[in-house]
């Protein structure tokens, strides 16, 4: 490992360029990067040439192609050699699901190569599954939705009459074990969707009860030994129509940090996740939807209310415990908003060509 | 006792947020007056007494408004549901 001053000189690539309507969160966190200070080599890991975040010329000095999740981590290790050609590596910082298990996979060969990361263990990732979410959270005193993990479609009908809404008001949601969720108010309607789904990502389905009320999100950084570094809830105020966040504000209610301390020391997980939590209408209660094993693509919200996570994880990572963050202030609004970046041709060129973009020469 | 409000931002123009539930609401000037009370502190007896002396309107009608909007307030979950009882 290079040793460094401050974790603002160090060489961090950053995955999840895609910035479409459901954008990746990886600008995200180059942003926040960046507005903490950091002036070192910024290193962007792009899947495809038109990922948004290859021509952010003023966020990143490189960008590399690497291949999907789906070729593996021998394929992966392979480009991240190619990058550590060209430079020394101290941080990569994953930031989709899909990237996790691979990430984990490779963690050891790249300390080896001097690239460190800050990822959950095996265990915390594979306790916070989807298809393990509801059991964890029953035996550790988390409230859920009435939830079922079915794997064919004959126990989902078995199970249908005790998940869906006796009043028939709020759907059951179908979910793939890894993406993908539909709202079904009829078994007809969740057979054709288990049917689509399944066929996308496999088994298990999930099913949940959805209950009326609204959701909340909370983006946390835990320090691997139960301890929470910190963490920014945040309520929804637009979506698109996928119901992925557009805007957004940060909000104070103490019972979120609460639960998102004790959900921290519980799965002792190490890094960045989001919990997404329904604050159920009736009763108040706060009930564990999912946990992403990631930073939320809005994460840049964490900077502009005072506790940037992304900038935390880097320190952490690279220079030791940033000690005890600042309170995030709510009340900060988000919005998105879609640019339309301008470039020469030459990117285009050099990423379909050699898989690389050399914004800025290394070091300059 | 009044319930503690004090994640409630009101701002001079009538426009409230809810620090816990992210929740926005603007507000007339009767209703901006009947929130900073409530935000201070003030039961819905000390909050009528007032109105009675502030605006021009009759006790009843102070009585009647007064609780529509205290109950539009809880449908909204301004104030707590927990504490109905201790407001009304």
């Amino acid at each position: 490992m290079r040793s460094l001053t401050s974790w603002r000189e160090g060489a961090i690539a950053v995955s999840g360029l895609n910035a479409a309507d459901n954008p990746a969160p990886g600008i995200a966190v180059a942003r926040s990067l960046r507005e903490a200070g950091h002036t070192g080599r910024l290193v962007g890991l792009a899947y495809d040439a038109m990922d948004a975040g290859v021509y952010q010329r003023e966020l990143f000095d490189e960008i590399y192609q690497v291949p999907f999740p789906s070729r593996g981590s021998d394929a992966l290790m392979g480009q991240l050699r190619q990058v550590l050609s060209h430079g020394p590596l101290d941080l990569v910082l994953p930031t989709l699901d899909s990237e996790m298990e691979l990430y984990l996979t490779l963690q050891d060969e790249l300390a080896e190569l001097g690239v460190r990361s800050f990822l959950p263990d095996e265990q915390g990732l594979s306790m916070r599954a989807k298809s393990r979410l509801a059991h964890f959270c029953r035996t550790h005193d988390f409230e859920v939705p009435a939830t079922e993990v079915v794997n064919s479609l004959s126990s989902m009908h078995d199970v249908w009459e005790e998940i869906q809404d006796p009043t028939g008001r709020e759907p059951v949601y179908v979910k793939g074990v890894f993406y993908d969720a539909r709202k079904a108010w009829t078994l007809d309607q969740a057979t054709a969707a288990f049917i689509e789904i399944s066929a996308k990502w496999g088994l298990p389905i999930i099913l949940q009860r959805g209950l009326p009320g609204f959701e909340y999100n909370v983006c946390c950084l835990g320090d691997g030994e139960g301890g929470l570094i910190g963490a920014v809830p945040m309520r929804k105020l637009g979506v698109t129509d996928k119901g992925k966040a557009w805007s957004g504000v940060t909000v104070g209610e103490p019972r979120l940090l609460e639960l998102a301390e004790r959900m921290i020391h519980a799965l002792k997980w190490r890094g960045p996740c989001e919990l997404e939590i329904l604050c159920e209408e009736e009763t108040d209660r706060l009930c564990l939807i999912e946990i992403n094993p990631r930073f939320p693509a809005w994460c840049y919200l964490c900077a502009g209310a005072g506790q940037n996570l992304p900038a935390a994880l880097a320190q952490v990572a690279l220079n030791g415990h940033p000690g005890k963050l600042p309170p995030a202030r709510s009340g900060v609004i988000y919005s998105r908003a879609a640019v339309d970046i301008i470039c020469d041709l030459d990117v285009l060129e050099s990423i379909n060509v050699s898989g690389r973009v050399l914004h800025r020469p290394t070091g300059a | 006792m009044a319930a503690n409000l004090s994640h409630l931002h009101l701002s001079p123009q009538g426009f409230l947020f809810d620090h816990h539930s992210g929740l926005s609401f603007s507000t007339n000037s009767t209703g901006a007056y009947i929130l900073e009370r409530l935000i201070h502190g003030d039961a819905r007896q000390e909050i009528l007494n007032s109105m009675i002396l502030h605006f021009d309107v009759t006790p009843d009608q102070a009585a009647s408004d007064l609780d529509e909007y205290l109950a539009s307030l809880r449908q909204n979950r301004v104030l707590p549901r927990e504490a109905r009882s201790q407001e009304a």
